[in-house]
C-alpha cells in the first residue's frame, strides 16, 4: 500500500531523512518510533506529498507520490499533529468541503458525515466555527474529515493527541476496521504502549535512519517496546 | 525584557514585510535585485506622483510666505493617510494578537507587553508616514531654500507625528476589542462599524479636499483659521519651514500628551480586556448542510468564506470597492459635479475615457487574492494533502477576488454610465476594462504571494496589511493604469483616438492576465510544495 525507498531529505544542512526505506501492506497498521527530531514527520509529510524529498522513491498503491501526486491523494488521509483547520468555516461546512473535494455523493455524506459523528461525539457542535473548537473538538473533526472518504491509505503523525480516552478508543477501532476492508494505517507516536498493543509492524526511527523494522513480535521479542526503543536509543548514541 | 519583546515584535513587522525574501530554495541574488528593482520602481512611482502634487502645493503657498502651511498640510495629510486602517491594525496588534496567551503566561508584565506592540505599531506609522513627509521634504530641498534648523525640527517633529495617530486608533481599536468580546455577531456589527467609519472618513475626506482648493485660492485666511482650529499643525508647519524651537516643543506637547494619556488609560485596563472572552451561546447542530457541489466551486467557496468572516480582511483589501459603489451614489446626490463637467470643455468620449481609468485603476487595486496564500497559515496543510491540482488551489484564490469584486464593479460601471450618459463604446469599455484591470490584480496578487508568502502570522494583519504581496499587488495595480494613462495623455493622444487607445490597453491588460496564468501554472505544482519550507 506504501512503499518508500531510500528516502532522503535535508534542509539546508541538516539531512532529515537519510536513505529510509518501508513497505506498508495492506491489512497493516504500521507504527512508526522515534525521539523528537528524529525526522518522523518529515517522512510522514514527504509520503504524503506535501514536502518535496531530495531522493528516493515513494509509491501509494502503485502510484509514485512524485509523478502521480493526485492519485496518491485520493487514496490517502492524512492527519498532521496539530490539527490546523479553516477556523472561519463551521464543522459542518469544512466536512462538507472535503466530500466536495473527493467528489463524494450527497448520499455518501448523509450515510457518513452523521455516523462518523456521532462516533467521535461530535455531531451537536458541527454548526459551530471551528473557531470556537478545542483543540480535542478540532483533532476529532480532522480524524473524521479523513475517514470520511473512506481511503486506503491513513497517515498519521501522532493522532491521539489530545483525543479523549473515548474518542481514542473509536480511533483504534476505526483504524483496525480500516486495515480489515484491505486498507492500511502508517502513523507515529510517542506513547510506545499503544504502538505495541495496536500496531502490527513497526519502524524506528533514529536521526533520519531507520534502526529496527519488523513485526511487533520482531522487534521486541520477549521485552516491552518502551525497552527495546530504550536500549536502541542508547546503543545508537 | 523589554528590547527583547520589542524585537520580537519587530521582527514580526519586518518579516510580514518581506516574507522569506531572505530564504528558500529560488532565493538566487537575480532574484533579490529584481524584487529590489520592483519596490524601488513602486516607491518611486509613489514618491513622483506624491512629489508632483506637493511640488504644485509648494509653489502656491512659497510667494505667499506660507511655508510653514505648506508643512502644516503635508503633516495633516500624512496624519490622516496613516489613519486608514491603524485602527483594526491597533485592534488585531494589541489586543487580537495569538500570541498574547504565551506572552500572559510568561513572568512579563502586561504593561511592558502593551508597550512592546506599541512600539511595533509606532515602527509602521512612522514608515507609512514617511511615504508624505519625504517627498514634503525633498519638494522643499529642490523647489525653495531650506533652514537648516527647520529641516532638522522637521525631522524631529516626524518622527513625533505618530504619536497622535497612535493615540487615536489605539482608543478605537480599544472600542472594538470590548465590542468584540461581548457580541455573538461580532464581524457582522465591526463590518457595520466599519462602513460608518469609512463613510465618516470619505465625507471629512471630501469636505478636507474642497477645503485644500479653497486654501490655494484663499491661502491668507484660510491659514489664519488653521492656526485658530489646529494648532498642532500650526506649530509644526512653523518649525519645520522657520525653524522655532518653540514651537517645535510646543507640537512635541501637542503629541506627547494625548499619546501618554491614552497608554496610561489603555495599560490600567489592558489586561482585563486581554482576559475577557465572554463566548458566544453554543448553537446546537439540526442536521442539513451537506450539499454535493463542485470541486472549484468548493474551493471558490471556501476563499469567499474566509473574506467575508474577516472585517480585517474585508475592510482592507476590497475598501476600493466600497468607493467604487459609493462613486456613483454620491455623483447623483451631488449634481454640481455634473453640471461641471460641460464647463470643462471636455468632449463626452474624453469623460468616459477618464471613467474608464479611474474605475480601472480603483478597480486593479483591490488585492482580495495577495494575502489569500497567506491566510492560509498553519492549515495551508489541508489543501496540500488533498486531491486537489496546485493550479486549480490558486487559480480558486483568484476567481474568488474576481467574483467577490466583478458586482460591486458593473453596478459602478452601469450606475456611471447611465448618470454620465455615455455613448455605447465608452459604456462597454467602462465595464470591461476596470473587470480586466482586477482580473490582472487577482492574478498578480495570487503570483506575488507565492513569492512573498507568511505563514506564521500571529494576526491576520500582517499578512492582510503588512506584507510585501500586498503592498505591491495594490500599487502595480494602480500605478499600472495610472502609467497607461500618462502614455496617452503626454504622448500618444497625438497618434491615436481614445477609443482606439482603450481597446490597445484592453488588449495590454489581457494579455497580462494570460502571462501571469500561465506563469502561475508553470510555477505552482513546485511553489505550492515549497510553501512546506518557507
Amino acid at each position: 500500500m506504501l512503499r518508500i525507498e531510500n528516502l532522503s531529505k535535508s534542509y539546508g544542512n541538516k539531512l532529515a531523512v537519510d536513505g529510509l526505506s518501508l513497505h506498508i501492506r495492506p491489512g497493516e497498521i504500521y507504527g512508526f518510533i522515534g525521539h523528537n527530531g528524529a525526522g518522523k514527520t518529515t517522512a510522514i509529510k514527504a509520503a504524503c506529498g506535501i514536502l518535496r524529498f531530495d531522493a528516493g522513491q515513494i509509491w501509494i498503491d502503485g502510484h509514485p507520490v512524485r509523478e502521480e501526486p493526485l492519485e496518491c491523494k485520493r487514496r490517502t488521509a492524512y492527519l498532521p499533529d496539530n490539527p490546523d483547520l479553516y477556523e472561519f468555516l463551521s464543522g459542518i461546512k469544512y466536512l462538507n468541503f472535503i466530500a466536495d473535494v473527493f467528489g463524494m455523493s450527497q448520499a455518501q455524506r448523509k450515510e457518513r458525515i452523521p455516523a462518523l459523528s456521532a462516533d467521535f461525539e461530535l455531531t451537536q457542535d458541527l454548526a459551530q466555527p471551528i473557531s470556537t473548537y478545542s483543540h480535542g473538538m478540532k483533532q476529532k473533526l480532522a480524524v473524521i474529515g479523513a475517514l470520511m472518504h473512506q481511503p486506503r491509505l491513513l497517515v498519521m503523525d501522532e493522532p491521539f493527541t489530545g483525543l479523549d480516552p473515548r474518542a481514542s478508543f473509536t480511533l483504534k477501532q476505526k483504524m483496525r476496521a480500516l486495515c480489515d476492508a484491505g486498507g492500511a494505517v502508517f502513523f507515529s507516536t510517542h506513547v510506545l504502549e499503544v504502538a505495541e498493543k495496536l500496531c502490527d509492524k513497526v519502524a524506528i526511527i533514529r536521526r533520519g535512519r531507520l534502526v529496527v523494522e519488523g513485526s511487533m513480535d520482531q522487534v521486541k521479542g520477549d521485552e516491552s517496546l518502551e525497552e527495546v526503543f530504550l536500549e536502541l536509543e542508547a546503543d545508537h548514541a | 525584557m523589554l528590547r527583547t519583546l520589542v524585537a520580537i515584535q519587530l521582527r514580526g513587522v519586518l518579516g510580514s514585510l518581506v516574507g522569506r525574501l531572505g530564504r528558500g530554495r529560488r532565493n538566487k541574488p537575480a532574484n533579490k535585485v529584481l524584487v529590489g528593482l520592483l519596490v524601488v520602481y513602486v516607491l518611486g512611482a509613489l514618491g513622483f506622483s506624491l512629489g508632483t502634487y506637493l511640488l504644485g502645493m509648494f509653489k502656491s503657498f512659497a510667494p505667499l510666505g506660507l511655508t510653514w502651511l505648506y508643512y502644516a498640510l503635508a503633516g495633516l495629510s500624512a496624519f490622516v493617510f496613516s489613519f486608514i486602517g491603524s485602527v483594526f491594525l491597533a485592534q488585531s496588534t494589541l489586543f487580537g494578537a495569538r500570541d498574547n496567551e504565551l506572552l500572559l503566561s510568561l513572568p512579563i508584565p502586561p504593561g511592558l507587553i502593551l508597550l512592546s506592540r506599541t512600539a511595533a505599531l509606532y515602527l509602521i506609522t512612522l514608515l507609512i508616514q514617511a511615504l508624505v513627509l519625504l517627498p514634503t521634504m525633498i519638494v522643499h530641498l529642490v523647489a525653495g531654500q531650506v533652514d537648516g534648523t527647520g529641516l532638522a525640527l522637521f525631522l524631529l517633529a516626524g518622527l513625533l507625528l505618530p504619536l497622535p495617530t497612535l493615540a487615536l486608533s489605539m482608543l478605537l481599536g480599544w472600542g472594538l476589542a470590548l465590542i468584540s468580546s461581548r457580541l455573538r455577531r461580532k464581524n457582522l456589527v465591526i463590518i457595520l462599524l466599519s462602513f460608518l467609519f469609512l463613510a465618516a472618513y470619505l465625507y471629512g475626506y471630501s469636505r478636507l479636499m474642497g477645503a485644500m482648493q479653497t486654501l490655494i485660492a484663499r491661502g491668507q485666511e484660510i491659514a489664519l483659521a488653521l492656526r485658530q482650529v489646529l494648532p498642532p499643525a500650526y506649530h509644526f508647519g512653523q518649525a519645520a519651514a522657520y525653524g522655532k524651537l518653540g514651537s517645535w516643543l510646543l507640537f512635541a506637547l501637542a503629541c506627547l500628551l494625548p499619546f501618554g494619556l491614552v497608554m496610561w488609560l489603555v495599560a490600567w485596563r489592558y489586561l482585563q480586556v486581554l482576559t475577557t472572552q465572554r463566548g458566544a451561546p453554543r448553537v446546537l447542530y439540526r442536521g442539513g448542510g451537506m450539499k454535493a457541489g463542485g470541486l472549484m466551486k468548493a474551493l471558490v467557496q471556501k476563499e469567499a468564506r474566509r473574506f467575508f468572516a474577516s472585517p480585517v480582511y474585508l475592510m482592507n483589501s476590497a475598501i476600493t470597492l466600497l468607493l467604487m459603489l459609493a462613486l456613483p451614489v454620491w455623483l447623483l446626490l451631488d449634481r454640481s459635479i455634473l453640471a461641471l463637467l460641460p464647463q470643462m470643455g471636455l468632449e463626452a468620449s474624453w469623460v468616459g475615457a477618464l471613467m474608464v481609468l479611474a474605475q480601472s485603476a480603483l478597480a486593479g487595486s483591490v488585492f482580495i487574492s495577495a494575502p489569500s496564500i497567506s491566510l492560509e497559515g498553519k492549515a495551508l496543510w489541508i489543501i496540500q494533502s488533498l486531491p486537489v491540482k496546485p493550479i486549480q488551489a490558486l487559480m480558486a484564490k483568484a476567481l474568488a477576488h474576481l467574483f467577490i469584486s466583478l458586482p460591486p464593479i458593473l453596478l459602478s460601471g452601469l450606475g456611471l454610465t447611465i448618470l454620465l450618459r455615455l455613448d455605447l463604446a465608452s459604456a462597454l469599455f467602462l465595464l470591461v476594462m476596470p473587470v480586466l484591470a482586477n482580473a490582472f490584480t487577482a492574478l498578480l496578487g495570487v503570483a506575488l504571494n507565492l513569492r512573498f508568502p507568511k505563514l506564521d502570522w500571529r494576526s491576520e494583519m500582517e499578512p492582510v496589511k503588512q506584507s510585501m504581496s500586498t503592498f505591491l499587488t495594490m500599487t502595480i495595480g494602480f500605478v499600472n493604469i495610472g502609467a497607461l494613462g500618462a502614455l496617452y495623455a503626454f504622448w500618444l493622444r497625438r497618434h491615436l483616438a481614445i477609443q482606439a487607445y482603450l481597446l490597445l490597453c484592453a488588449a495590454f491588460l489581457a494579455l497580462l492576465c494570460l502571462l501571469l496564468y500561465r506563469h502561475l501554472r508553470g510555477t505552482a505544482p513546485g511553489a505550492l510544495l515549497d510553501l512546506s519550507e518557507a
